[in-house]
């Protein structure tokens, strides 16, 4: 496309904005037509293939070939300054006088592009400090995320608690400081205060499948400290259905097991807890201590039938518990 | 994928199509290349031109080819920076920022250089393959990429590299700076 629009160019400059100075026809170069001979000046020629045309002979003359306009190298392409005879040096292919050669070598940008771009300069500033509070609260979310893969649950929580500072107008900010919220209430036994904060998130945030198993996993701990060890065996099997291979899942159903046992006494339930402890050894990875440390606390169940929150385990057992133990 | 005439492409992203022109001109300046025309912007095709002279020194016609990239793609990172963190992590509507949203997927959009700018890359670049120049014997899969970036933009790949570089990639350097 540029050839063709520098041949575009070329021609306009030749046959539009030249002023031609009175001296001009003295020194301009002549060219004799290939076809009919006339005479003319270069400037008025085509050159077709290196045959010279006038305008009259270049339509059919000049079928099939390349064509361009001829120039007059003594005369600028752009102000039309005849140098007489003296040839001016070349820009590409065509002559241009010092002037101009520097003028095109620096052609300055339009003044309405230079202002457009100053301002939309300024407006990117500003945006930039009008915006500030939005990067530092997401500093603090960025950082809070990596605080929560390294499991400082609370640490997370206070910087998504400083995001929130900056922008309290944030319904997802909000929600996140819920979320943490439940689990660190989870955490503590208190898992009856976090279920209405996960559900409230889990409707906020349907399609979140992380939500809806912590929803459940809160549900099973309220269950769980409310004595309800009924509902408790029932969200611990759906737990456990929806992560087949998940050994805590597993676990959890031996520990509602358990917990029944621990309640009514019957055999059949303290069976059921040790097979479903069992199965769930076998998901787990090999000397996990998390599961060993949940393992044990069922074992301790089932050894004592005493149902204490985990608090109280390792208040009683802060190494552990072994059946040889005292309770 | 909906077809939508170029014209109205070009119409809906002309800042784009100014800032291509713009860069074009900025390489010109800066390697004393001779500008004879500029059209920053107009209803036709191609909907911006910038006519040169015929560059002999091989990194300046690298340079002035592949301008448009380097300067839209960077204009587009920096107009939308500003806005993507309220709009996009935020979800706030704000029109200044979807307003510098727009411009800088404008300019995003047209980062690609043209198939003539290709073609002129192509041509030097061969006239110097022999001299195993590297700047050269990189031009050639630059303008197979380039090619394809073009021909690949009837499905949209203009746009989709203007949203790459304006609205997902502040986010993947905010993660990776903060």
């Amino acid at each position: 496309m540029r050839a063709s629009l520098t041949a575009r160019a070329m021609g306009n400059m030749f046959s539009g904005a030249a002023t031609v100075p009175p001296w001009r026809g003295v020194f301009v170069k002549r060219v004799r037509c290939a076809a009919c001979g006339t005479d003319g000046t270069a400037r008025e020629m085509y050159d077709a293939e290196g045959q010279a045309l006038c305008p009259r002979c270049v339509e059919e003359a000049g079928r099939g070939k390349r064509v361009e306009r001829m120039f007059d190298t003594t005369i600028c392409a752009r102000c039309g300054r005849d140098e007489g005879s003296r040839d001016l040096p070349r820009l590409g292919r065509l002559p241009f006088c010092e002037d101009c050669a520097r003028a095109v070598r620096n052609v300055p940008y339009p003044g309405w592009l230079r202002y457009a771009f100053i301002a939309l300069l300024m407006i990117v500033a500003l945006d930039f400090v009008r915006n500030q509070r939005f990067f530092s609260a997401y500093a603090q979310v960025v950082r809070a995320g990596r605080d929560l893969k390294t499991g400082q649950l609370d640490a997370a929580l206070t910087r998504f608690e400083s995001a929130a500072r900056a922008v309290p107008e944030s319904a997802d900010l909000a929600a996140e400081i819920n979320f943490l919220k439940a689990i660190q209430l989870v955490q503590n036994d208190r898992s009856a205060e976090a279920v209405p904060l996960l559900r409230s998130y889990v409707e906020a945030y349907p399609g979140d499948p992380n939500a809806k198993q912590v929803l459940l996993q809160a549900e099973i701990g309220a269950a769980f400290e409310a004595g309800d060890y009924d509902a408790f065996l029932e969200k611990s099997q759906a737990l456990a259905k929806q992560e087949p291979n998940d050994a805590r899942a597993a676990a959890g159903v031996a520990s509602a097991y358990a917990c029944k046992y621990a309640a009514q006494g019957n055999e059949e339930f303290a069976a059921q807890a040790r097979e479903r402890l069992e199965a769930a050894g076998k998901l787990a990875p090999p000397a996990d201590p998390d599961f060993e440390e949940y393992s044990q606390r069922i074992r301790y169940r089932l050894a004592t039938r005493e149902i204490i929150s985990r608090t109280e385990y390792h208040r009683r057992f802060p190494n552990g518990w072994r059946p040889e133990d005292p309770r | 994928m909906i077809p939508i005439p170029g014209i109205l492409i070009a119409l809906a992203t002309f800042p784009g199509v100014i800032v291509h022109e713009a860069a074009h001109m900025l390489f010109c300046k800066l390697r004393g290349v001779a500008i004879f025309q500029v059209c920053f912007f107009r209803v036709g095709n191609p909907a911006g031109y910038v006519v040169h002279e015929e560059i002999e020194d091989f990194s300046s016609a690298f340079l002035v080819a592949v301008g448009p990239f380097i300067v839209n793609t960077a204009l587009c990172l920096l107009f939308c920076f500003p806005a993507i963190v309220p709009v996009r992590i935020f979800h706030q509507d704000d029109p200044v920022s979807w307003f510098l949203i727009w411009l800088g997927i404008s300019i995003g959009m047209h980062a690609f250089p043209s198939n003539h700018d290709a073609k002129a890359l192509w041509l030097q670049a061969k006239k110097r393959a022999g001299s195993l120049q590297p700047l050269a014997l990189l031009a050639f899969p630059l303008v197979i990429l380039i090619y394809a970036g073009n021909l690949l933009s009837i499905v949209w790949a203009d746009y989709l590299y203007g949203l790459a570089v304006g609205f997902f990639l502040p986010e993947f350097l905010l993660n990776h700076l903060l």
